[in-house]
């Protein structure tokens, strides 16, 4: 799987990071592009998008492409849930390392 | 729990080592030449689609996707399902409301145990022995033995005949205090009967006013296998304390990559009973399905079963045999033709048919007297040979050729 990720480390806005999250999530969890029920604001975990060992990958991925070390009481906030609260997540913790 | 021993169970074991014993003995005697239609093992070359998902879904593996998953399955692959039979059956569905499992045997073992699990608490705090369940007959060959291996009763109730729907009076009668489930098969196998919205409504009633609420499991592992436009009505779509059954390998016609599922309707949710059905697999020592197979169900799910080479040869094997007098089941369904044994008995009517070189089933499998199973799943070739001997079993005069 190719996700690109140097153009998006430019942009520094919520939804980039939101997008590249999202095209990450649909094509490593299997994600169909007509599934009504996926959005930005569903929990991932709570409706079965992303597994226990699935949890580790999207981490991994967040830091790696957007150069950010993830506390963890992030980490374990209910925003954490969602792509829309893991985008907040790290558009705030670039904000706080600029 | 007591453990149920096996030389308890002889009555349940017996028929299918009978047939065992006759496969074998027959195909000594005919040299390989025995032709096979009682086990439903597909001729038919695999799908071009099933292969190339498979393909694809091998070229896609990466890091530890081929590793264990957790009792009850990966996530992912449950999300599909309950995302598939809220499609199909229009039930809200959640990713933990299904249980992965190697196939249907494992997934209707899975619902039992947990049926019986909920009914030994119910007893544990003081109500009185839950430990019935009623199996409409004829059924699949196994539920019986699985009920009585889990020290359970099993209740058989009779479908009418000679039309093969369910007898909801006759159940309702079976069911007392002490039921903890009713299982029945939509479409019935070996009847090939499918049963109709308003009688598994009827059905629902009954269960809904009895007093130990039973769990209705739903074996659907033929409902793929409906044909000529008949509308399938799932038995869990109408009585909402129900789970569903189910194998993928019959649609896909590749029964040996053992993937099935147990789903619980949402209802039973807040009782978390798929949370205890995962504990079971555990306890029981169920594995999941293969990793590699719960990665291609996605992939899977998304190719159309075409199955009318099954419903042609279906109907060719009705027509062969009604022409050559046999007394048909009514039912259009399934890979599989049911009849009455001419002179009555099974066995010896299977025992004839093999010395003549053709292998089917004797109804004493589904626990009925008196009829035998055709699997029509053979070649053309082969199920033309192994009709043109049944067609000289039959009650009728007509030659196989006459008949062409």
């Amino acid at each position: 799987m190719t996700i690109t990720t140097d153009s998006s480390r430019d942009l520094p806005g919520r939804e980039a990071v939101a997008a590249n999250l999202e095209t990450f999530i649909r094509e490593r969890f299997q994600v169909k592009p007509d599934d009504a029920f996926f959005g930005r604001g569903v929990n991932l975990w709570e409706e079965g998008y992303v597994d226990s060992a699935g949890i580790v990958e999207v981490i991994s991925h967040l830091e790696t492409t957007w150069g950010v070390r993830i506390p963890d009481d992030a980490l374990f906030d209910p925003r954490f849930g969602t792509i829309e609260g893991m985008s907040e997540t790290i558009e705030e913790l670039r904000a706080t390392s600029a | 729990m007591a453990i149920v021993p096996l030389s308890s169970l002889d009555r349940w074991l017996g028929p299918q080592r009978e047939l065992d014993r006759l496969r074998e003995h027959h195909l000594m005697r005919s040299r390989g030449q025995l032709i096979d239609l009682a086990y439903p093992n597909p001729d038919d070359a695999l799908d071009p689609a099933i292969r190339a998902a498979l393909e694809a879904t091998l070229a896609d593996v990466e890091g530890k996707d081929l590793q264990y998953t957790p009792y009850g399955g990966a996530t992912v692959p449950r999300r599909h399902v309950a995302r598939s039979l809220a499609a199909s059956h229009g039930l809200s569905l959640r990713y933990d409301d299904v249980v992965l499992t190697p196939g249907a045997m494992s997934a209707l073992q899975v619902a039992l145990a947990t049926a019986a699990d909920s009914a030994a608490c119910d007893s544990a705090a003081g109500t009185s022995a839950v430990n019935e369940v009623v199996i409409v007959t004829p059924c699949w060959l196994d539920t019986p033995l699985y009920v009585a291996r889990l020290g359970l009763e099993p209740v058989l109730v009779p479908v009418e005949r000679p039309s093969g729907t369910l007898d909801v009076d006759a159940i309702a009668r079976a069911i007392t205090d002490r039921t903890c489930a009713v299982v029945v098969v939509q479409p019935g196998n070996p009847t090939g009967v499918l049963y109709d919205e308003a009688s598994l409504r009827s059905l629902a009633d009954v269960l809904t006013a009895a007093r130990s609420s039973p769990l209705l499991i739903s074996d659907e592992s033929h409902s793929a296998y409906v044909f000529g436009g008949a509308t399938f009505v799932s038995p869990a779509s109408v009585y909402p304390r129900s789970a569903i059954v189910y194998s993928f390998g019959k649609a896909w016609r590749m029964q040996g990559q053992r993937l099935g599922y147990v789903a619980f309707r949402p209802e039973f949710r807040d009782q978390g009973w798929a949370a205890k059905a995962v504990l079971l697999c555990r306890a029981m020592g169920y594995a999941t399905p293969t990793a590699f197979m719960q990665r291609a169900l996605a992939r899977l799910l998304e190719i159309p079963h075409d199955l009318s080479a099954i419903e042609r040869r279906r109907a060719r094997c009705v027509r062969v045999l009604a022409d050559a007098g046999y007394e048909l089941s009514s039912g259009r369904h399934t890979m599989f033709v049911y009849g009455r044994a001419p002179g009555g008995d099974a066995l010896a009517f299977v025992e004839e048919a093999a010395n003549e070189g053709v292998l089917v089933v004797p109804s004493t499998l589904f626990h009925e007297t008196g009829h035998f199973r055709v699997s029509v799943t053979a070649s053309d070739d082969l199920l033309d040979t192994g009709l043109r001997i049944l067609t000289r079993l039959g009650p009728a005069t007509t030659s196989f050729e006459e008949q062409q």
